[in-house]
């Protein structure tokens, strides 16, 4: 494991942690959504389904979780509280999940370059394959010795792919956008495949989100949660 | 500062793990198509209509005794697959990436990384990412230990 993955990581989660800064005029998220995952090899995967509200401006997200188990799941900043049946079961210390999700990045309008120039990466050599524009893009001078290139593809000014490679021009994951639809003039993907390539194999997450909600002026008990009792 | 202080926050908060198997760059590497990983997932995709269509936990499932409930696994940790961000979990002392335990308590956490994880292939990457923390650790508080001198020197 070399100091270079965690600079390559550390500029990915970069990606959703440093989005816009203020107020924006997308704020608010609602949609259903699964979350399918498995590892090649194994018979076994994971399944999660629910539908979730994020607040960019309150830095709440609440996962209304219905499989595996009913469940929900509050999230405030770096504090996590997970309520059973409307009992709080635990309380634990969190990254900031609501600003590390693709949530933030959609209603950043991020999504188009992967947040990468704001994260000082340059555009590099592009080329045309058929309908997709493929664009290379290149870490910032200081960094080089730590972090590879990203190749972004999009079409009609979409992102439909991303690849990370580390410095030895390994590629390190694949990201797949597909069936967009327009939210309140957002272009939100109702797909995301997500690749990791491992040393034991490839492991696979799909997210779907469906009924997708943008500023939504009502359910304010759930963007706005109150904190549990105890929590 | 304040913007290193912050980096390094979410350095230790993350701790993605990337990982060095992969293929090289191609001109264009984005020539797959997703619908093999859908086959892949086939057994969740059924399962995923079936619990859409009678709002049925996975509890019930396995208490009816539907097959499709073996395809699951077992666990509740969710987390990482919510967040959805960085590359999924493997193989951790109790959960937390090894970075932190050599950060937080240095050579006895990185120590600890290398005796208590089985897998050959986590207990390589925990553990270097364990020796990683404990210099980043060092190297902070001998830093800040530095600076602290020296602005009391000069005052």
């Amino acid at each position: 494991m070399s100091f270079s993955k965690y600079f390559f990581g550390w500029i990915l989660v970069c990606c959703w942690v440093f989005p816009a800064q203020g107020q924006s005029d997308f704020y608010r998220f609602k949609s259903d959504f699964s979350i399918k995952e498995k590892e090649s090899g194994k018979d076994q995967g994971r399944l999660i389904t629910g539908n979730i509200y994020y607040d960019k401006n309150l830095h709440k997200t609440v996962y209304n979780i219905r499989f595996p188990e009913p469940e929900q799941w509050l999230v405030r900043d770096t504090f996590m509280y997970r309520k059973k049946a409307d009992t709080l079961v635990s309380k634990q210390v969190v990254p900031p999940v609501g600003e590390f999700s693709i949530f933030n990045m959609i209603l950043s309008q991020q999504l188009t370059d992967f947040g990468l120039a704001k994260v000082g990466y340059t555009p590099g050599d592009v080329q045309q394959d058929g309908n997709q524009v493929i664009a290379q893009w290149l870490p910032p001078e200081q960094f080089k010795a730590y972090l590879g290139p990203v190749s972004l593809a999009s079409e009609q000014k979409r992102l439909t792919a991303a690849a990370f490679y580390d410095t030895e021009q390994k590629l390190v994951s694949k990201f797949y956008f597909q069936d967009y639809t327009m939210e309140n003039g957002l272009a939100i993907p109702g797909k995301i495949y997500q690749i990791y390539y491992r040393e034991s194999g490839e492991f696979i997450r799909i997210m779907a989100l469906k009924n997708i909600i943008i500023n939504q002026t009502d359910e304010d008990q759930y963007y706005d949660f109150e904190l549990p009792a105890g929590g | 500062m304040k913007k290193l202080f912050r980096s390094l926050i979410l350095l230790f908060l993350i701790t993605p793990t990337l990982l060095s198997a992969g293929t090289r760059a191609s001109n264009n590497p984005f020539t797959d198509n997703p619908i093999c990983w859908e086959q892949e997932c086939t057994e969740l995709s059924q399962l995923e209509a079936l619990t859409e269509s009678t709002g049925l936990s996975l509890s019930q499932l396995q208490a009816a005794g539907n097959p499709l409930a073996e395809s699951v696994l077992a666990g509740d940790n969710l987390f990482n697959s919510l967040i959805g961000a960085t590359a999924p979990e493997e193989e951790r002392l109790m959960g937390i990436p090894g970075f932190l335990w050599g950060f937080c308590c240095s050579f006895v956490g990185a120590f600890l990384v290398y005796l208590s994880i089985d897998d050959p292939v986590a207990k390589k990457r925990e553990g270097s990412q364990s020796i990683i923390g404990c210099a980043a650790g060092t190297i902070l508080w001998v830093g800040l230990y530095i600076w602290l001198v020296v602005s009391l020197s000069f005052q």
